[in-house]
């Protein structure tokens, strides 16, 4: 393959307030989160002639060209779905081959998602167009990404004889960190592990705070060459490695025939594609950010990143010692889709870039390599990202 | 007529069969003309050979549940009602694996691998579901 590796940078990074309820629209919401981007990096909208986003997005990158004053789009791209670093992996792909020289890659919600739920919102039907298999799931009540990762976690704790509420650690731990972090949802509000341990069940073996329920808000990066990163405001953050990967009979989150339900396949394969782009083993990445809408689907991604064997994410992190600042493999800093807020990825990311500049509000000591990925049993893509 | 749990399923181009053949009370799934493979649910190609040749025929109504949980929060205010019920992922005896209740029992007295046989509800006017009971109980 051509030399990407280091070729591209992050250059700006910006989230907007999030809310439970902002009554503002999807456009203004990505409208400021792009423009607060851009006044990180120290460039004006002018000077972007490249947009990328996601599938799933309410924004169409032709209403940010007339909202901006853009008067040309070089480059423009949707990456499928809602999940993950495919955004900004095709910002990298676009600067690297000189389709673009600055590339905003940008993420908008609002709750409720209906935009990832695949359902007609009054029950009433649902048509095979939506989303595949979807049809043969949702007239029996499988409406939910919590409840999709519930069948697979329980086949998880049965197959490997685990705690069933060993899951929970990761929901602990995140609300740990935002509890900390001014700008997450949860600020200040930690939960327990004797409060989690008493909370609701929503779908066996998975408790309410397990999943998030969506939120308003919306965030942004820049990418541009290395070479003009650095000459912008701060420390630029090297792409070191851009990936996607599937695995076999996939679909999102429900590859239930599949031989091993309870397995990441696609998140191994990404993992393998992206430690061999960038240079480096598990053992050499200082932070993981990874996509925890539940928290069953993150734990599964620490063994198909190679953190922990098949079988064994559950004992990496109860106590939760392994994944706290001081931990093997800080987790989801800025405490996640769980804690902080749920922009599928997209704040992970802006949380990965600050980690690597130095000023995170919960700053791993001497971050070098930052490994950010989306999530596991649906399609995957993921970023390593370096100090400089 | 018993109420489904979710949206009623529109019949589309790729398992309208599979739909009109719950209606007449059986349920069926594709068999690879080319391989053999007998898969669901329905789509236009083979997952193994990715042969497009394919006939359908009557499944035995028997299997395993592969996994299961109990929904205990209403994913949506009109399953406020509905709660606690069980989705389970049963593999049948012809291999693939299908979406399902399982009915008939506690939701505490469902397990992964207990035998399960099919029954048929009708949910809405042309509209029947495959749902699944601990083998032996509410034929």
């Amino acid at each position: 393959m051509p030399d990407f590796s280091g070729s591209t940078a992050l250059v700006g990074a910006a989230n907007t307030e999030f809310s439970f309820s902002s009554e503002r629209s999807h456009l203004d919401l990505a409208l400021e989160a792009i423009t607060r981007a851009l006044d990180d990096a120290g460039l004006t909208p002018a000077e972007v002639d490249g947009i990328t986003g996601y599938s799933f997005d309410r924004v169409r990158e032709y209403e940010l060209v007339g909202n901006l004053g853009l008067r040309d789009l070089a480059f423009f791209a949707e990456s499928p779905y809602g999940n993950g670093c495919g955004a900004v992996a095709v910002a990298a792909l676009a600067v690297a081959t000189g389709r673009a020289r600055t590339v905003v890659a940008f993420r908008s919600v609002k709750a409720p998602l209906g935009d990832t739920l695949h359902f007609d919102q009054s029950m009433e039907s649902i048509a095979p167009a939506l989303a595949g298999s979807r049809v043969h799931h949702a007239p029996f009540g499988l409406l939910t990404v919590i409840q999709w990762a519930a069948l697979v976690a329980q086949r998880y704790v049965h197959r490997y004889g685990t705690d069933p509420d060993g899951f929970g650690w990761v929901t602990v731990v995140a609300r740990e960190y935002a509890a900390a972090n001014p700008a997450a949802l949860r600020f200040d509000q930690p939960l327990s592990r004797a409060q989690y341990l008493a909370s609701p069940m929503a779908a066996t073996p998975l408790r309410l705070p397990d999943g998030n329920v969506g939120n308003d808000g919306a965030s942004a990066v820049v990418v541009t060459s290395a070479d003009r990163a650095a000459d912008l405001r701060h420390r630029p953050v090297p792409i070191l490695a851009a990936g996607w990967a599937t695995g076999p009979e996939l679909e999102v989150v429900t590859s239930y025939q599949r031989r091993d339900i309870e397995w990441p396949d696609e998140t191994f394969l990404l993992a393998t594609r992206l430690y061999a782009e960038a240079g480096i083993v598990a053992d050499d990445v200082d932070f993981l950010e990874v996509y925890d809408h539940v928290s069953a689907l993150a734990l599964l991604s620490l063994e198909g990143l190679g953190f922990c064997q098949a079988g064994e994410a559950i004992d990496f992190v109860t106590g939760g010692d392994n994944i706290r600042l001081d931990g093997r493999l800080p987790l989801n800093t800025h405490g996640g889709h769980l804690g902080e807020a749920y922009v599928q990825t997209m704040n992970h990311v802006v949380e990965a870039v600050r980690q690597l500049r130095g000023d995170a509000v919960n700053q791993v000591a001497n971050a070098s390599v930052g490994l950010v990925v989306g999530g596991s049993l649906a399609p995957v893509t993921g970023l390593v990202l370096g100090a400089s | 007529m018993t109420s489904p749990l979710g949206p009623r399923p529109i019949p589309g181009p790729d398992d309208t069969p599979y739909w009109a053949a719950l209606e007449r009370g059986e349920l069926v799934l594709q068999r690879c003309t080319a391989c053999d493979t007998v898969r669901h649910p329905p789509r236009p190609r083979c997952g193994e050979c990715a042969a497009a040749e394919h006939h359908w025929e009557p499944a035995s109504g028997l299997g395993r549940v592969h996994s299961f949980t109990i929904v205990r929060h209403p994913p949506h205010p009109k399953l406020a009602g509905s709660v606690p019920y069980v989705v389970a992922l049963i593999e049948l005896d012809e291999g693939p694996r299908m979406i399902s209740n399982v009915v008939g029992v506690e939701p505490d007295d469902v397990a992964i691998d207990q035998r399960v046989q099919v029954r048929f509800d009708q949910v809405a006017p042309g509209v029947v579901l495959p749902r699944f009971t601990p083998r032996g109980l509410d034929r």
